[in-house]
């Protein structure tokens, strides 16, 4: 009697609990990694089916964001050549009145001088060292910092050109790498090649989860000259200054989908000798800033199936001579400019 | 018996609650600690709990209850100034400590605690042995899994799914 009593005492419990097994189980699997919930599929159906809704995801998805450091700082400065950084170093800066704290870092043999420019997108940053052929991957979401396979060295004394966005069409996150075989000092005899490769992800199209690596394979070699400069990267596509010759401009543009360069307009005005001005990306648009002694001029171009073709977006007078880059350009017509250690 | 430092009878002292667990033990602890559950906090707010009234709690035991307050009296502090922007670097570490070797117990523990914290909504509490939990579990395989909660064996079909996943997801089970 006692012992059915028990029994029943038992299975009531195992009730209550299924009950509000879920809700305490989601609050479990929220904190688990990728690859365990990626595992933890196959438990049972109830687990599956919890793990693939999309209420979990999105709520998976606060998390992280809620996880992630407000900003993150990558000091860049040159070194001179006698001096090296024998690691990269990602620092999370929280907020207003904080310390920033090192986030992650990756040693680099023979260590580095410098970074180029950062590229980002949806929450993944590229790096490429300057002089160097190395690139690295940082998934702040992670704290992963990866160092991508070296491919053939530039024979140049100038930055390597790195260029990073996503395949719109499969959702792939791609890296393409431009460098020099060879290229005499007037820039008439010259071998360009690319290298690209997709990110890979132990869960793919997920930038959120961990990083594995990227092969970087060669892709079709362009029969143009590459300016050494940071391209401008749009989802679907990367925008690269060039030209068969130095006085020839044109512009490459990569599609991501099929790794194919084909040619873009260059904008008035624009000069591969020229290293005052700059292409830039305005928040998700293709610009170019030309500087020429106190004037620079933004032109724009969209490029959405029709003939792209370049608009003078405004012109400033600056009291300097500057470097000025546009970056930014926000609601209600401000924009702001970097400049040698100003800011407008 | 889980009561807390503070002295009674003193004028300012704290408000006191009684909480009473299924096994009918009577716990008194300060209004500001048992606030730490949502649940409790509309009854403490209304004035309940007081004199010689207690709440009731018919889904946890005295075993769990007393531990889920000796979480509650010592967030408490921390609580009652907003999440505490101004502690300490101090404080937060011997908070961080406390929970650490808190959420050190024994498995079925952990359960109840679990459970206890999500009937009485308490949300550090809940995401604290949560997240042990998760840490507890997250290099077990499936089986294991099944195992740990007492599934029954799976059936042919079931393991044929369970086959044909790992072998799609290989990454996942290295």
């Amino acid at each position: 009697m006692q012992g059915l009593r028990e029994a029943k005492a038992k299975r009531q419990h195992t009730l209550k609990a299924i009950d509000i097994l879920d809700d305490v189980l989601e609050e479990v699997l929220l904190r688990l990694p990728v690859k365990s919930l990626m595992r933890f599929k196959s438990v049972c159906k109830s687990w599956h089916d919890i793990i693939g809704s999309l209420h979990f995801e999105r709520r998976q998805l606060l998390l992280a964001m809620a996880r992630q450091p407000s900003m993150l700082i990558l000091p860049v400065q040159l070194l001179p050549p006698s001096r090296r950084m024998d690691k990269i170093k990602f620092f999370a800066y929280p907020g207003h009145g904080t310390v920033a704290e090192l986030m992650c870092e990756k040693l680099c043999s023979p260590g580095i001088r410098g970074c180029t420019q950062p590229i980002h997108c949806d929450g993944l940053v590229v790096v490429a060292a300057a002089l160097s052929s190395q690139i690295f991957v940082c998934n702040p979401a992670t704290k992963e910092l990866v160092l991508l396979p070296t491919g053939s060295p530039d024979c140049s004394k100038k930055s390597q050109m790195v260029g990073f966005s996503v395949d719109t069409s499969t959702g792939e996150y791609k890296v393409v790498r431009c460098f020099r075989r060879y290229c005499n000092a007037d820039m008439t005899n010259y071998s360009i090649g690319f290298l690209g490769g997709s990110l890979m992800f132990v869960s793919p199209g997920e930038p959120d989860y961990e990083l594995l690596n990227c092969l970087l394979l060669s892709v079709a070699d362009p029969p143009y000259l590459v300016k050494s400069m940071t391209p401008v990267c749009l989802p679907g596509a990367i925008y690269w200054s060039a030209g068969i010759t130095v006085f020839t401009q044109a512009m490459l543009r990569f599609y991501l989908h099929d790794e194919q360069f084909t040619m873009f307009p260059a904008s008035p005005c624009m000069e591969l000798a020229d290293d005052r001005s700059n292409l830039t990306n305005m928040v998700g648009k293709l610009g170019y800033a030309h500087t020429t002694g106190h004037t620079m001029k933004l032109w724009m171009a969209e490029d959405d199936g029709v003939p792209p073709k370049w608009s003078l977006y405004f012109t400033i007078a600056t009291m300097d001579r500057l470097e000025l880059d546009p970056f930014l350009c926000l609601p209600r017509s401000y924009i702001s400019l970097s400049g040698f250690n100003s800011y407008l | 018996m889980a009561a807390p430092e503070s002295g009674d009878g003193n004028n300012g002292a704290a408000r006191m609650v009684t909480l009473i667990s299924s096994d009918n033990t009577r716990f008194e602890v300060e209004a500001a600690a048992a606030s730490l559950s949502q649940t409790l906090q509309l009854t403490i707010l209304d004035g309940g709990g007081g004199g010689g009234d207690g709440i009731p709690l018919p889904n946890v035991d005295s075993a769990t209850l007393s531990k889920v307050l000796e979480y509650c009296i010592k967030h408490a502090p921390a609580a009652a100034n907003g999440g505490a922007p101004n502690a300490t670097a101090v404080d937060r570490a011997e908070l961080e400590r406390f929970d650490n070797e808190f959420v050190n117990i024994d498995q079925s523990v952990l359960y109840s605690l679990i459970m206890a914290a999500h009937n009485l909504e308490i949300e550090g509490l809940q995401s604290l042995v949560a997240k042990k939990v998760a840490d507890m579990i997250k290099g077990k395989s499936p089986m294991e899994i099944r195992r740990t909660l007492g599934f029954p064996d799976p059936t042919p079909e079931e393991q044929a799914e369970m086959n044909a996943h790992m072998l799609e997801y290989g990454w996942a089970y290295e």
